[in-house]
């Protein structure tokens, strides 16, 4: 059963790539201009260029990116799970949460490198604050629906404040967790391509930095097998977004 | 021994309150069971839950085996109507969840938990999630992981009312049999008359809200063999519901 459904899934996908190169290669024929090149073209310097320089800037936004969304995670669910529990708590930050939450916080890039300047650290930065409230807002708001007869049940077993998290708590917020992850991960990438572009230092900027260097330099194969590498690298962090819901959350596939 | 005297609960939001129990005065000896009936919106889970240590009472005093009745009081067991399972524990998890949380260790939780669910007869559906299980099943889970606690109060709080006609039997037929075996006390809160009657040594027919005894019947037969099937049974199914909606025609009057 779960083979068959391995199989379905690799086929429908194999599907969507094909159509998705197919209506590329059909584009790129109509349009016949140098700046939308083929996918064999785009592919054959990917293929090329992913053993170097392509590899080690896919690398460096890869890290950018999971190391961000793993500091996020973990204080904003901390954070998401308290506020959806301690009422009082959530009183005084909620008004916080919702002044801040709306501010677009790629605004604030200028002020980031500045204060820490063209490295890593400032992407990883702008990415944290920006999914950081993504998490937190949906963890306090999946806390605050946990079912109050399942709290009252494993009180009455003898549970503490701190195994009401454990038993009831988390793994309630946990499937709505991993959506706030798999969107927070499509706003990660948007963020780090838009930092890798205009806060750069040194010659490995990342993806963005690539794509744009290619752009630049008229380069239009080489731009698009950036494009092809960071499509890849946010497919790839699905897939493993998907996989560890599985394992994660069992009773979600029933 | 459960005593519950001149018990008062008002619940208080910001600029309302809601009076849901008011006086009621009731004793249970030990190892003796008791069924709450009564319309909708009585009060009947609030007893419960004030048993439980799980609500607060603004008035009176409850005691269990002398003491003030206190959360996580060790040797209560609350079962609830919608099972209060956890949907991602499997049956077996679920059942030893109490034992877990309490720090007994795996190997003894699991001899406790093996016997319990054999002896209920879903020890097979150990692996299975609770979507998997039906209404019955899930109640013997929840039935279990009580057991395993070696409680000797029980409250139930309509715990077959969500169960088709026939599986719910069998399930009053199994707390019954268990009660027999073990001799804890039981409270069990229903609305279902018959139920009530079946399970109950002592019924209290609760008022409208705020809810107060109407009337406390003694049911000293319950328990006998074919109980169901003694026109007694049915003259005291009767006597009850003529209670209630004598109850009702007086708080719409």
């Amino acid at each position: 059963m779960a083979q068959d459904r391995a199989k379905q899934m690799v086929v429908d996908y194999f599907l969507a790539i094909l159509a998705l190169l197919v209506f590329w290669e059909i584009a790129s024929l109509l349009l016949n201009k140098p700046y939308l090149p083929g996918p064999y073209e785009s592919f054959s310097v990917f293929a090329r260029e992913i053993g170097e320089f392509l590899g080690v800037h896919l690398l460096v936004s890869t890290v950018r990116v999971v190391v961000s969304l793993a500091a996020a995670l973990v204080p904003a669910v901390a954070l998401g799970v308290v506020l959806g529990r301690v009422t009082r708590l959530d009183r005084y930050a909620a008004p916080l949460i919702y002044l801040t939450y709306p501010i677009p916080k790629i605004i604030f890039l200028p002020l980031i490198v500045t204060l820490f300047g063209l490295g890593n650290f400032s992407k990883i930065f702008l990415i944290w604050i920006i999914v950081f409230f993504q998490i937190l807002v949906t963890t306090r708001d999946a806390a605050r629906q946990v079912n109050k007869d399942m709290v009252d049940s494993v009180l009455s077993l003898g549970a503490g404040e701190w195994q009401i998290y454990r038993y009831v708590i988390l793994p309630s917020c946990l499937p709505k967790i991993l959506t706030s992850l798999r969107i927070s991960l499509g706003t990660a990438i948007a963020v780090l391509f838009f930092s890798e572009t205009v806060a750069n230092v040194g010659s490995v900027g990342g993806i963005g930095y690539y794509v744009m260097e290619a752009w630049a330099k008229l380069e239009w194969n080489a731009m698009f097998a950036g494009i092809i590498a960071m499509g890849i690298m946010g497919f790839a962090l699905y897939l493993i977004l998907d996989w560890l819901e599985k394992i994660l959350c069992p009773w979600e596939f029933l | 021994m459960v005593k519950v005297d001149n018990l008062a609960v008002n619940y208080i939001n910001k600029n309302t309150s809601f009076l849901a129990l008011s006086k009621v005065s009731f004793t249970l000896a030990a190892g003796q069971t008791c069924a709450v009936v009564g319309p909708s919106g009585c009060g009947k889970s609030t007893l419960l839950y004030v048993l439980a240590g799980l609500i607060k009472h603004t008035g009176g005093e409850v005691t269990i085996n002398g003491e003030p009745v206190r959360p996580k009081r060790r040797k209560t067991a609350l079962i609830l109507q919608d099972h209060g399972l956890l949907p991602w524990k499997t049956a077996l998890q679920n059942s030893y969840l109490g034992l877990e949380i309490r720090g007994v260790k795996r190997q003894e939780r699991l001899a406790a938990v093996e016997e319990a669910m054999k002896e209920l007869g879903i020890w097979e559906l150990r692996d299975h999630y609770p979507a998997q299980l039906s209404g019955g099943q899930r109640q013997r889970v929840a039935i279990a992981r009580s057991i395993t606690l070696k409680p000797d109060l029980f409250l139930l709080d309509e715990p077959f009312s969500a169960i088709d006609t026939l599986t719910r039997e069998g399930l009053q037929e199994t707390l019954l049999d268990f009660w027999k075996k073990k001799q804890a006390s039981i409270i069990l809160v229903t609305h279902n008359i018959e139920e009530a009657v079946f399970l109950g040594q002592n019924i209290l027919i609760f008022s409208h809200s705020p809810g107060r005894i109407l009337q406390a019947i003694e049911n000293c037969e319950m328990g006998e063999r074919n109980y169901r099937a003694n026109p007694l049974f049915y003259r005291r199914c009767s006597l009850v519901r003529e209670i209630i909606e004598r109850g009702a025609r007086v708080g719409a009057g």
